[in-house]
């Protein structure tokens, strides 16, 4: 579903992503995971085609070249990308702006648009899911909401807009075990044998809730090792010690231990 | 009382009041204290933000209050925003095109405004944002 090579993006003269490779597959649930700086949230934004960045390489998504479309073909194409730091949109209605995004990416798609009493319907059924209260529908877009509400908000939002691709950049980062619970919940129901997730996060308790296929570790703006969920655990264990360098082997002093 | 582009200008006047505001020069005040001497103890805020839409636009704001009552208690606040890069991305991300993501923010910028105004006038000012709306994108 999504193939990415030799992908490099840098932001002036600070190159961030120096030569990733990636694949996923319809199905799959991958985590990245990284120390800070590593390049894992700049992988999310120049997927969802942020303009920040200067971005050589090869990304397909389904075949397409996912790097020329903008940012809102590639949402009508199936991209999503629950952000790390959601934004405030004053004055917007949540719910409001949810059947916007639905209905452009319908339009797009050539379907009918979707009416407002039928959505409400379908977004009520969708936030049981994530165990969020009615006033956030009309409550502005993100605007007073606490951490954990906003990352519920990403996951409601794409619990609605149905992506092919999602990617989840540190959904799990200031959440406390309760947060964390109703989001991986949330995630798991989204799991289906036509979507692809990509999960970037810190912490391996996540990867307890959101059990993945497949986890990469990055470092230095490329992926350095991956494995299977066994990665995760040995490095909450031995942390990021020997992964700083760049190397497609595994690393000498990790595997010692 | 005048919208220019993209301002929005929030009065709260329990009454009696003083009054006096202006934004934006070079056209003088826009309205003048009523009832000058006679309003004891008058309370007045006047609020003005600024929300631009372009890279070359600015907004200057030059409060106007003339008051003539030691009484009174006057109060002017203005802020000058941008539409955040990062929200018109959000917006894009989820499907929603530039103009569309623009023209919401806009509107969710003014909503506080209209929502106090009279019918006519709200319906009115919803369709001056939307003209003064088209083509500022691009």
């Amino acid at each position: 579903m999504l193939s990415i090579t030799n992908l490099h993006a840098k932001i002036g003269d600070n190159e961030i992503l120096r030569g990733l490779s990636l694949e996923l597959k319809a199905g799959e649930v991958q985590a990245l995971m990284g120390p800070n700086g590593s390049g894992k949230s700049t992988l999310a934004n120049v997927l969802a085609g942020h303009e920040a960045y200067e971005v050589t390489g090869q990304v397909l998504f389904e075949g397409e070249d996912l790097l020329a479309m903008s940012p809102e073909d590639r949402a009508a194409a199936g991209v999503f990308l629950a952000f790390q730091h959601p934004v405030e949109i004053p004055g917007v209605g949540n719910l409001y702006f949810m059947r916007t995004a639905l209905n452009s990416l319908r339009r797009h798609r050539g379907l009918d648009e979707i009416d407002a009493m039928d959505f409400l319907e379908f977004a009520k059924e969708k936030m049981e899911l994530v165990e969020m209260d009615r006033s956030f529908m009309s409550r502005s877009v993100n605007e007073g909401f606490s951490g954990g509400e906003k990352k519920r908000n990403e996951i409601l939002q794409m619990a609605i807009l149905e992506p092919r691709l999602a990617i989840l950049d540190e959904t799990d980062s200031g959440l406390d075990i309760d947060a964390l619970r109703v989001v991986a919940n949330g995630v798991n129901a989204l799991r289906s044998q036509d979507r692809a997730m990509l999960v970037i996060t810190h912490h391996q308790r996540l990867l307890d809730y959101i059990v993945p296929d497949r986890v990469h570790v990055m470092a230095e703006g490329r992926i350095v090792r991956s494995g299977d969920k066994q990665l995760a655990r040995a490095l909450e264990e031995h942390g990021y010690v020997g992964f700083d360098q760049v190397s497609l082997e595994p690393s000498a002093s990790v595997a010692a231990r | 009382m005048r919208f220019e582009n993209g301002q929005k200008i929030r009065v709260v006047e329990p009454e009696p009041l003083a009054l006096g505001s202006k934004s934006t020069a070079p056209l003088g005040p826009l309205r003048r204290p009523r009832s000058q001497f006679a309003a004891e103890g008058a309370r007045n805020h006047t609020q003005c933000d600024s929300l631009l839409l372009g890279s070359d636009t600015g907004a200057h704001t030059f409060p106007y209050i003339e008051v003539k009552n030691s009484t009174a208690q006057v109060e002017h606040e203005a802020s000058t925003s941008k539409i955040g890069e990062d929200q018109l991305f959000y917006c894009r991300q989820r499907g929603i095109s530039e103009e569309d993501a623009v023209s919401m923010i806009v509107n969710g910028f003014c909503r506080e405004v209209f929502k106090e105004l009279p019918m006519e006038f709200a319906v009115e000012a919803q369709r001056l944002l939307n003209v003064s709306l088209e083509g500022s994108v691009g």
